[in-house]
């Protein structure tokens, strides 16, 4: 999965989560500050887990906050050439 | 048949003489996947005695031992310190959020606990948890680890009904934590009102999601299928959150026929189940959608039973029940039968009367909470303390066998709550701080008095506002909080009203809706707002369970803390709502 994927897709669903539109997204900013609550959040994380088929800890928007965390924390194979290291 | 068992342990401990092998519990670890953890009441007595037989080599009888476990696996440390004849204190996993660890250090400095029991997969978080509020002395037991004793050595304790079994911290605020008294006694009474109040029959099994450090979770779940000899189906709550479905699948595959919720998951079904998540399900035999602990909307259980008829849902098992953590847990609801519902007169309901609404009278439909049938329940002026007649609204005073003793060392808060007698002589009631009135005899919670404002002498009920609103303009989110604020020397105290927006970027839209809903809180209640305040979506104070905080909000607003949009604020009370980003 491409992150670029994973993180439109993640977009997508927070904007339905929060009832704007998915251009209002920041996705370099705390979805906490941009009016996700603490349930939401938890909902939020059981998209995720069935989208990327793994077991998330409910709490992982405290350490990851942003959708790009989010992104970065969960696409590891699937990083943009620019942010990969090595070859 | 409970009222001649003398203590918790022995009525559990009949069932494991008389039916060993049958599952008293079932652990449900991946409830899509129906991956599940059993235990017989025969392996659970043997775990139990276990722990008792551990927590006595070091801890006296009636010591205060914590319980932080993952809700699933709560049940066997509880039990333990029953049979030790110790006391449980019942305690959220302090989490990641400061308010819920202060909370938790709170409770066990009010308790004096003596030890910990959690699991191995919590023990390091909690030794650190501990460690960082100085408590890095207390002994903390995993109960899934072996314990190094001989189970068959444990000898029951001397415990009657009127010893205590558990402190039960009420959602008190966090700086006043406050542990109610349930003894053994009130255990069992309870869950005879319960059982004997909706009619539960003996092949009802029980399960759910409600947390067992929550009353509903432990008393209204857990413990009366425990006493009757019937099986409990638990999984963790934030499995419910990540996917409701689960809830529903886990009711349909393990056939359990109770499962209570707040009001809230009903709701949050209704918006989050897909209809393909909800094929080939079989609510058929969920005979007991038990709605409690927050306020009971009726419009949330019909479109609950429309929706999920099709899944075979009975409307007539939606049950409203009356609680509190003070009187147990359960005080009354009814056997299966149709919603029953009052469409109340607002304008009767200002003035402190429940009656049917007239005609296209403005009117709130209010649930009906059944009867109390094991209480003596009194509804009365909460000011002058008399007692009020049918279909009047005042505070809901209970009596009886469920009803606690009072809050673990606090005898002031125990005088104000317990023991209140009526103008005419009458004593010994706990003094809800519900509001209500008893109609047809059957119980209506009108809101609680804490919340209740009183404007120009009209008595108006928040959620009704809140309510209002919500249904006349379409730009509100869901969540918003209608208080009034204390003033000195005002005739009366200004109304404000805090309320998510969904488009808080529409600032151009933003003046006309305040403008509006002020509009709308003046034609419904007669009353115009001193300060409307438009908030984005997670501003508005809630509580884990979604239950909102009003007064929390009524002191970021005070403080001058709330994030705000938009605030339309009167003229005369700018210096009360004091917002630095007034506009």
């Amino acid at each position: 999965m491409a992150g670029t994927d994973l993180r439109a897709w993640i977009v997508d669903r927070a904007a339905l989560l929060l009832d704007v539109s998915p251009q209002r997204i920041a996705t370099d900013r705390p979805l906490a500050d941009q009016g996700l609550d603490s349930v939401s959040a938890v909902a939020l994380i059981g998209e995720l887990e069935d989208r990327v088929r793994r077991d998330l800890d409910p709490d992982l928007l405290y350490d990851h906050p942003a959708v790009d965390d989010l992104v970065e924390l969960l696409d590891m194979p699937g990083r943009p050439p620019s942010h990969a290291k090595g070859a | 048949m409970l009222s001649d068992t003398p203590d918790a342990v022995r009525a559990v401990r009949r069932w494991v003489a008389e039916r060993p092998n049958a599952d008293a519990l079932v652990q449900v670890t991946d409830p899509d996947e129906g991956h599940d953890e059993r235990l017989t009441y025969a392996e659970l007595d043997r775990l139990a005695r276990a722990v008792a037989v551990r927590l006595r080599r070091r801890y006296a009888e009636n010591s205060r031992i914590l319980l932080l476990y993952s809700p699933v696996r709560f049940t066997v440390g509880f039990l333990g310190c029953l049979y030790a004849g110790m006391v449980a204190v019942p305690a959220p996993l302090p989490g990641r959020q400061r308010h819920e660890q202060r909370r938790v250090h709170g409770i066990a400095a009010d308790a004096e606990i003596s030890a910990v029991l959690t699991e191995t997969a919590h023990l390091a978080d909690i030794g650190e948890f501990l460690a960082a509020g100085g408590r890095d002395g207390l002994e903390v037991l995993a109960t899934d680890a072996d314990l190094g004793v001989d189970p068959d050595t444990w000898t029951p304790p001397a415990t009657d009904a009127s010893s205590l079994g558990l402190l039960q911290y009420t959602s008190g605020s966090t700086g006043d934590p406050k542990g109610v008294l349930v003894t053994h006694g009130n255990l069992l009474a309870n869950a005879a009102a319960l059982r004997d109040g909706l009619a539960v029959g003996p092949d009802v099994r029980f399960g759910g999601w409600a947390p067992q450090f929550h009353d509903m979770g432990l008393m209204a779940q857990t413990l009366p299928a425990l006493f009757y000899g019937s099986t409990c189906v638990l999984m963790e709550p934030t499995s419910f959150l990540k996917r409701p479905h689960a809830w529903l699948r886990m009711i349909d595959r393990y056939d359990i026929g109770w499962s209570p919720a707040p009001n809230f998951a009903y709701e949050y079904c209704l918006t989050r189940v897909t209809a393909e998540q909800t094929a080939g399900l079989d609510l058929s035999r969920w005979r007991y959608a038990v709605n409690g602990s927050e306020p009971v909307r009726a419009a949330t259980m019909r479109a609950f039973a429309e929706r999920f008829a099709a899944a075979g849902f009975a409307a007539d098992a939606c049950s409203p029940c009356y609680g509190l953590a003070e009187a147990t847990v359960f005080v009354s609801g009814s056997a299966p039968r149709p919603l029953t519902t009052v469409r109340a007169d607002v304008t009767g309901l200002a003035a402190g009367r429940l009656e049917p609404a007239a005609g296209d009278a403005d009117a709130r439909e209010l649930a009906s909470n059944g009867q109390a049938g094991t209480f003596d329940v009194r509804v009365v002026d909460p000011e002058t303390r008399t007692v009020l007649g049918a279909g009047e609204v005042g505070e809901i005073w209970l009596r009886g066998d469920s009803v606690s003793q009072g809050y673990w060392r606090r005898q002031e808060a125990t005088d104000a709550v317990f023991g209140a007698v009526t103008s005419d002589g009458e004593g010994g009631f706990l003094r809800t701080g519900d509001l209500g009135a008893l109609y047809d005899g059957e119980i209506y919670v009108t809101g609680r008095r804490k919340d209740m404002m009183i404007v120009r002498g009209r008595n108006i009920y928040p959620q009704d506002v809140e309510y209002e609103l919500r249904t006349h303009h379409v730009e509100l989110g869901n969540v918003g909080a209608v208080f009034t604020m204390t003033t000195d020397g005002a005739s009366d105290d200004p109304l404000v009203v805090v309320h998510e927006v969904t488009n808080p970027r529409d600032r151009g839209a933003l003046p006309g809706l305040a403008a509006g809903m002020r509009r709308t809180v003046f034609r419904e209640f007669g009353v115009t707002p001193a300060a409307v305040i438009l908030v984005r979506r997670g501003a508005v104070r809630r509580t884990t369970s979604g239950k909102i905080e009003r007064s929390a909000t009524r002191e970021l607003v005070r403080a001058g803390e709330l994030a705000v949009e938009y605030a339309d604020v009167d003229e005369r009370w700018h210096t009360l709502v004091p917002n630095r980003e007034l506009v």
